[in-house]
């Protein structure tokens, strides 16, 4: 794609507008564009009117053959009826002027509705191959190598390429780890003025794919390399009451609602408890049904329902985690310290932060008070975590675990 | 270098002048001292694909019984009527997509013998307001010598008008925006005393404007011969129910004179269509006279022998029966003869065919073969799904379908798997990525729009779990079973996982 | 229902149930209100000045080194990712800090160019478009003078295109090195993922010509980075992560400051419980740095209460000041004055004792001993804390050297938990264990790091001391010599010289920490906080309304004292709103006014059976005079209601129809009910 857009950079005439709709996020953008770049201005508000009045200025002569190039051309989708102007403009202004634009989306996602403008010719830029990515890799290497460490260098992009090639096909990003991960590969090689052999080549290679899994694994993942999600997306910092809010619309948005006083009353009976349906028995009578909630996502609650099985998810965590005031207030009554518990100004001030931080979304419109929904977003395996931290086991107040 | 700079102009229209502008390019770049045929070549490319882009009418169009003769004829009468005699007519030109109703407008326009009026073009998807339809017309009128006197005051009344005229809610407002359009429209026809004949392409979209005030008012100047210069409006749409989209006043209006435009139906002249645009043009330069003439007798040759070949037939069959759309089989054809160098003059059939591959209006499966592998796995996983008819998936139900299928066929799940057996051989490495690459596949497929998003933006907004927004795929299972087989370097586990869903 | 007073008792500044004393200013003490005033500000005003000396000195480091990112952050031509910092602090505060720290540098070296974008910048509804638009006015307004506004911002179309920017940069920084462009997003969550994708590519494109670089503030983990961005929009930006101090290390840093400190003498001192209400607000419910100086606020307050905090200068009071002996016999009842009268006499000096004894009080010898025990007081709280710095340090050179004695040797915070609790005795044989167990270079280490801060502590003294016989019993000529079978068996001596360190240090910390030495009237400037402060620090209203509402008495019997505190008020002498709320409880979800009314009336005629009697014999005039009356009380009572949002509107067309916005649990129900009812409602 960039290669393509490099060489009509080249071949087209000097005045092309190439109009990136990343940059140029509106409609009056793209005009904006495209009329600077012919030189030439139109009087109006309206963008479409606009652009056909500034080009048909230009209308004289039509020796001239002018280009427009649109890069990310899905966008335009969002842009109105840009798009169906920009197609039927030689039409209109009578003059040459071809239209080109690159996507890496099918020009399906963007056809106007019943054929408002004609199909363009579609063509499709070949994948590239391997070798040519191999070439390419090799075309720009890094300055600093010298002469002699050209063949580990080669030897590198051999066993980026082929150990890579699976996972990512975008040129320029296999470009960027070939360098980044060029020192660590060279770094056993002590003296940087000798040319070594094949075999030291292989040697480099080999105790570089020992030491680079972490580089090959991030590739086409959305990581750093030494990031772990589980570990980092672990509320830290969060205060203990955040923490254990976060829990609680775990278990609220993955229960149903009907079983919330058998999974967490506080009478903990472990009778009601050993009758939840193991996941797997259910699992062979509903095959075919919806999937487990947990791969579902996560559903709506209450705030109030939020606030109660937060309340009674205090009774259950064990006590060197609770503050000693509300180990206070559990020891005398349990239904006034729930009650007082809720109310409490930092609850919902936390409750605040925790959707402000997006820790849990608020799935009802921002202006409504009473009758808040949200919705947990946070995944098992950090809730897990949390819990464990609390010294409770999720899975025991989950309903069905799978 | 010049292959792929050949082929990769990327996805876009190509309307007339320029596609001649890339071969000539293309002829500049590669060869400054023409071979025997460049020149020659490039005459037959810049009208050939002068005509398959362009809507100048086509060499004896008239002359075949076609119903688009009658039509041209018809509306020819009908505006030399108007031109001439000053009269006020209306035409409503139908016709499906691509079958010639702008050529035949056109080439009435022309046809229209030479004394002066002005035609006005305006398209309904452009021109979606009265005010914009009005000021292009102002436009129009004054760029060809009209003497527009009072635009200044026209361009107040539009404006306010206009204003009117996109809030549709308030009734007092509409009941002005009619006067007023209708004071517009009659300050602008006064502009000039020359016939006016007005096109308005996508007549049902100006049906749809506020209260059709525009149409009104053209079509009562046209009905009540309002104007001394004579005024046409020729509207072409290609709905069949045009006519019953309009109000009631403004159908009044309406002379109920509508010529019908259709694309060839029967297959012999769809091949004397297809025969005739492919025919070398006549000529008059006599620079290279005798390269022509060569040139020529060998370039109908090879269209003869292309009319014999059966994958050329089998092209042309597949274009009449899916739509018989001349502009589709001028698209199919333009790529091949862009192509043409004087090096291969002549293209084959099978570029034909290649051509008509690539210009199948839905085709998404060529950007599989570039995917990274476990977007494929992901993307197989996404069928295994909807086969069990849920439509709507979200990442977890991808990923969990993932390692069942995992578990099921490698027995020893190793990451590490990955660089170590593709090192040896690509082609049957086995492995199981971690959730995090297929996390990142998943993103890449959403990028594609491969995968498309179902949750409400707001959702996102609001920070839904990307692991959790519904998607659905906008991948058709053969599409995918085609990629599978494309794809070399798939694992044969991977490969026989992308059959098994039937 | 004792948490229900508590909770009650919010509404007013202190629970009689409490302290003996009624803390009042009728007392007879010309000057000691202000006296209390005037100490409590200086002493809050000093605590807060220390408090944010360390925590800018904190956020200082983290500033710095954002700063040294943004500025080593590659050129154009080097990297096309964009250079992102990413600054991740618990609390937005502190990244406030941080950011402003960050103009502070940026003043000095003009290499930057700044603009910080909340959301409020990206619109109400935010989107790309008005956030670019205060992306280039910002920095045109900050940056380019009034002319070059002018000349870049021709229409309305311009503002919203960052193509002017582009130009803008263009034309005015032509030389060779030009400053980097900074973007500053504060609350990253808050702005909606799409449209930061949006603007990260969008100022990708823009990489190209201008070097941009991008500071996203995020106020929860790094992970919310790739919790909300997708992959494409992360491998456009080159992020380095600087953090902010965790939670846990401002709370340590700041209390171990203000408190166990010896370069810094506080004012007053912590008590046990002070400490855990400090470390539950903070841990558990609200972990800014904002918060924690309000809630030592709350504790000053509370401490300055106390009548005794009259004493607290002591310099200030004389004793013709106070006259009233309450006051001192107040003090004299002090729970330290008399577990210290309690311990043997010979502890303790007979002069004191017997003016104690005597109860001579206001005597002008008991307000000398208490400044001389105030110096008593301020001196041991020195040693404690000297003793305790050593520890610490003892304890984090353990950390440093053995690997797992986090497990054993609890953090900073945990020891200074036990310290206010008392309870280091464990700990302090626990550490010292790990000292005699270590190697020649080890204690050496250890030690010189006490000697080489030069002050005249005693513990630095006695690392000194044990230093100096550590040099010349093991050293020659700066050499820490070893015996030849160093490795395999320690040498005898060295391992009797640790035993005696060993003695030595734990002498040294019983005397100073383990074993708590006992002043009398130590309350005075040691901040002791009963245990409803955290109602206040943490009030929970809601709950404290539906009390009061149910139970008028409770609040009621708190400022009245003929109200009594435990038996239900009578429906004729309660108030009227708590009437109403409580057929407002029996009420269903939606109910009428008019039956609210009636329900109303027939509580109070209920209430009231004689006046009914009597009304019987009335005539009709004063029937409706008295529903008229009832009327005006009853309308009264259901605004106060209104406003205190129990009830809303039901049905649009009737006005008469209230629908309940707040559901009571009765008595025995628990909240799985609650949870129940919830679930049906749904």
């Amino acid at each position: 794609m960039d290669f393509t857009l490099d060489f009509l950079k080249q071949a087209l005439p000097r005045n092309t507008p190439f109009v990136d709709s990343n940059e140029a996020y509106n409609a009056r953008l793209v005009v904006e564009r495209v009329l600077s770049a012919f030189g030439v201005d139109g009087d109006s508000t309206n963008p479409i009117e606009r652009l056909i009045d500034g080009l048909s200025t230009l209308n004289g002569g039509d020796s001239s053959k002018r280009f427009i190039v649109i890069s990310d051309a899905h966008r335009l989708k969002s842009y109105g009826n840009l798009l169906i102007a920009l197609q039927r403009l030689p039409e209109i202004i009578n003059s040459p002027l071809t239209l080109i634009l690159t996507s890496n989306q099918p020009y399906t996602t963007l056809r106007p509705t019943n054929g408002l403008s004609p199909d363009p010719i579609v063509v499709n830029i070949p994948s590239v191959t391997h070798k040519d990515i191999l070439d390419y890799l090799i075309l720009n290497r890094p300055v600093h190598i010298g002469e002699n460490l050209h063949n580990s260098y080669l030897a590198l992009c051999n066993f980026i390429m082929s150990s890579t090639l699976a996972l990512n096909t975008q040129p320029k990003e296999l470009l960027k780890i070939t360098h980044k991960s060029w020192p660590t590969f060279i770094h056993p090689w002590k003296e940087l003025s000798a040319r070594p052999s094949m075999r030291d080549n292989d040697h480099l290679t080999l105790t570089f794919s020992k030491i680079s899994k972490g580089v090959i694994q991030s590739i086409n993942s959305s990581l750093p390399d030494h990031m772990d999600l589980l570990q980092a997306s672990l509320p830290t910092d969060l205060t203990r009451c955040a923490q254990l809010l976060l829990i609680a619309s775990y278990l609220a948005s993955y229960n149903p609602p009907k079983k919330d006083i058998q999974m967490l009353s506080i009478s903990s009976d472990k009778r009601a408890k050993r009758y939840r349906p193991r996941r797997r028995d259910i699992g062979l009578s509903k095959q075919n049904k919806k999937p487990a909630q947990n791969l579902l996502g996560p559903k709506n609650f209450s705030f109030d329902r939020w606030l109660h099985i937060y309340g009674s998810l205090l009774h259950f965590v064990s006590e060197s985690t609770l503050t000693t005031y509300s180990l206070n207030n559990l020891k005398n009554d349990s239904r006034v310290f729930t009650d007082n518990e809720l109310g409490q100004v930092d609850v919902l001030q936390n409750i605040a932060h925790l959707s402000r931080i997006k820790m849990v979304q608020r799935t009802c419109p921002s202006d409504r008070l009473d009758g808040m929904t949200f919705k947990c977003a946070i995944g098992y395996h950090v809730a897990s975590n949390l819990a464990k931290s609390f010294g409770v086991k999720l899975h025991e107040f989950l309903w069905d675990i799978s | 270098m010049t292959s792929k700079r050949q082929r990769s102009s990327p996805p876009g229209r190509l309307h007339n002048k320029k596609s001649r502008v890339a071969v000539a390019v293309s002829d500049d770049t590669d060869d400054a001292e023409d071979a025997d045929y460049s020149a020659p070549l490039r005459h037959l490319q810049r009208s050939l694909l002068a005509t398959f882009y362009g809507w100048h009418a086509q060499p004896g169009d008239g002359d075949d019984g076609s119903e688009t003769a009658g039509t041209i004829s018809d509306l020819t009468g009908v505006l030399r009527g108007s031109v001439e005699h000053g009269e006020g007519n209306s035409v409503l030109v139908v016709g499906g997509r691509g079958t010639g109703k702008t050529l035949a407008v056109r080439s009435a326009l022309a046809a229209v013998p030479t004394r002066r009026f002005i035609p006005i073009h305006l398209h309904g998807s452009v021109h979606t307001t009265d005010k914009m339809a009005l000021r292009e017309m102002a436009r129009q009128i004054r760029a060809q010598g009209g003497t527009v006197t009072s635009l200044d005051a026209l361009q107040l009344q539009v404006d306010e008008n206009g204003e009117g005229g996109e809030s549709t809610e308030h009734p007092e407002h509409t009941i002005d925006i009619g006067q007023s359009t209708l004071t517009a429209l009659l300050t602008l026809l006064a502009a000039s005393a020359l016939p006016i004949v007005v096109v308005l392409d996508e007549f049902d979209l100006f049906a749809a404007h506020a209260r059709q005030a525009l149409l009104y008012c053209l079509l009562d100047c046209a009905q009540g011969g309002r104007r001394r210069g004579g005024l046409a409006v020729v509207g072409t749409t290609c709905r069949f129910d045009a006519v019953d989209m309009l109000e009631k006043r403004v159908k009044s209006r309406f002379s109920q004179r509508i010529l019908h435009v259709s694309s060839p139906r029967t297959w012999t002249a769809w091949c004397t269509l297809a025969r005739k645009s492919l025919s070398y043009p006549h000529v008059e330069d006599v620079a290279h006279a005798k390269q022509l003439d060569k040139f020529k007798t060998q370039w109908d040759a090879h269209v003869e022998r292309l009319f014999d070949d059966t994958q050329f037939e089998l092209v042309l069959k597949m274009l009449f029966d899916m739509l018989a759309d001349i502009p589709a089989l001028y698209r199919v054809f333009a790529i091949p003869i862009a192509n043409a160098t004087p090096e291969k003059a002549f293209p084959p059939a099978k570029e034909f065919l290649g051509a008509y591959a690539s210009q199948r209006p839905t085709d998404t499966f060529y950007l599989l073969d570039t995917l990274p592998l476990p977007a494929i796995a992901l993307v197989i996983a996404a069928k295994q799904i909807s086969a069990r008819d849920m439509h709507t998936f979200t990442f977890e139900l991808v990923n969990k379908e993932y390692d069942d299928w995992a578990r099921r066929t490698i027995y020893a799940p190793t990451a590490a798997s990955v660089d170590m057996n593709a090192m040896t051989n690509p082609r049957i490495a086995i492995s199981v990525w971690p959730r995090h690459i297929l996390m990142g596949a998943f993103d890449t497929l959403v990028l594609l729009n491969l995968f498309i998003p179902v949750s409400s933006a707001s959702a996102l907004a609001s920070g839904e779990m990307r692991e959790y927004a519904t998607h659905r795929c906008a991948l058709e299972n053969g599409e995918i079973r085609q990629a599978v087989e494309k794809r070399r370097d798939l694992p044969t586990s991977l490969y026989k996982w992308g059959h098994s869903w039937n | 229902m004792e948490s229900d007073r508590s909770a009650v008792s919010v509404t007013r500044r202190r629970n009689s149930a409490q302290s003996t004393y009624l803390p009042s200013f009728e007392w007879d003490v010309n000057g000691g209100c202000d006296g209390r005033l005037a100490a409590f500000q200086q002493s809050r005003q000093s605590l807060h000045h220390r408090a944010r000396q360390v925590m800018d000195t904190l956020l200082e480091g983290v500033a710095d080194n954002a700063l040294s990112v943004l500025q080593k952050s590659p050129d154009v031509n080097e990297e096309d990712a964009i250079p992102t910092c990413v600054l991740v602090s618990h609390e937005p505060s502190s990244n406030i800090v941080i950011l402003r720290r960050l103009d502070q540098l940026n003043q000095n070296t003009h290499s930057l160019l700044t603009l910080e974008l909340g959301w409020q910048d990206f619109g109400s509804n935010p989107t790309l478009q008005s956030g670019v638009k205060s992306i280039v006015l910002g920095l045109l307004s900050k940056y380019a003078d009034d002319d070059a506004h002018k000349r870049y911002i021709k229409s309305a179309l311009n503002s919203t295109d960052f193509n002017t920017i582009h130009k803008w940069y263009k034309d005015s920084y032509i030389q060779d090195n030009p400053p980097k462009l900074v973007l500053t997003l504060r609350d990253f969550e808050a702005l909606p993922p799409p449209m930061v994708q949006d603007l990260v590519s969008l100022l990708t494109h823009y990489r190209k010509y201008i070097p941009i670089n991008l500071v996203l503030c995020i106020d929860s983990s790094p992970a919310a980075i790739y919790r909300l961005l997708p992959r494409y929009t992360i491998i456009k930006l080159a992020m380095t992560q600087v953090a902010a101090p965790s939670a846990n290390t401002t709370f340590e840093a700041i209390i171990g400051e203000l408190f166990f400190s010896t370069t810094y003498n506080s004012p007053i001192t912590l008590s046990s419980s002070a400490f855990d209400v400090l470390y539950d607000t903070f841990n558990h419910s609200h972990n800014s740095f904002e918060h924690l100086l309000h809630t030592l606020d709350m504790q000053l307050l509370d401490h300055f209460f106390q009548p005794y905090s009259i004493f607290f200068d002591t310099d200030a009071v004389s004793v013709e000041s106070i006259k009233d002996d309450r006051v001192w016999r107040y003090l004299l009842s002090l729970p330290s004055t008399i577990s210290y009268l309690k311990q043997g006499r010979e502890a303790v000096d007979r002069k004191l004792c017997n003016e104690l004894l005597a109860e001579k009080v206001n005597s002008e010898g008991l307000l000398k001993s208490l400044r001389r025990l105030r110096k008593v007081f301020k001196q041991s709280v020195d040693e404690e804390n000297d003793a305790f710095r050593a520890l610490q340090h003892l304890r984090s050179f353990i950390h440093s050297v053995v690997p797992d004695s986090k497990d054993f040797l609890p953090n900073a915070k945990a020891q200074m938990q036990a310290k206010t609790h008392g309870d280091l005795a464990k700990i302090v044989d626990k550490t010292l264990q790990s000292v005699s167990l270590m190697s020649k270079a080890q204690l050496y280490e250890w030690l010189s790091g006490y000697a080489d801060t030069k002050s005249s502590m005693k513990s630095d003294q006695l690392a000194t001391k044990q230093l100096m016989s550590f040099m010349d019993k093991f050293t020659a000529h700066g050499e820490i010599k070893l015996n030849t079978n160093e490795q395999s068996t320690r040498d005898p001596d060295f391992v009797e010289f640790t035993q005696t360190c060993a003695e030595e240090w734990t002498q040294h910390f019983i005397v100073n920490l383990v074993e708590e030495r006992l002043i009398p009237f130590e309350e005075i400037w040691r901040v002791g906080v009963s245990s409803d402060l955290q109602m206040l620090v943490n009030p929970s209203p809601r709950h404290a309304i539906l009390t009061a509402l149910r139970y008028p008495q409770k609040l009621l019997g708190q400022h009245y004292p003929e109200i009594s505190l435990d038996e239900a008020m009578s429906s004729d002498n309660a108030p009227d709103t708590c009437l109403a709320f409580k057929c407002y409880i029996e009420a269903a979800r939606v109910f009428n006014l008019s039956d609210w009314f009636s329900a109303f009336k027939s509580v109070l005629e209920s209430g009231s059976d004689q006046s009914k009697k009597s009304k019987k014999r009335k005539k009709a005039g004063d029937e409706d005079e008295e529903t008229i009356q009832l009327q005006a009380r009853f309308t009264q009572a259901v605004n106060e209601l209104d406003s205190m949002g129990f009830v809303k509107k039901a049905s649009a067309r009737n006005r008469n129809i209230v629908a309940r916005t707040v559901f009571m649990h009765v008595e025995g129900d628990d909240d799985e009910k609650g949870v129940g009812m919830e679930t049906i409602a749904e």
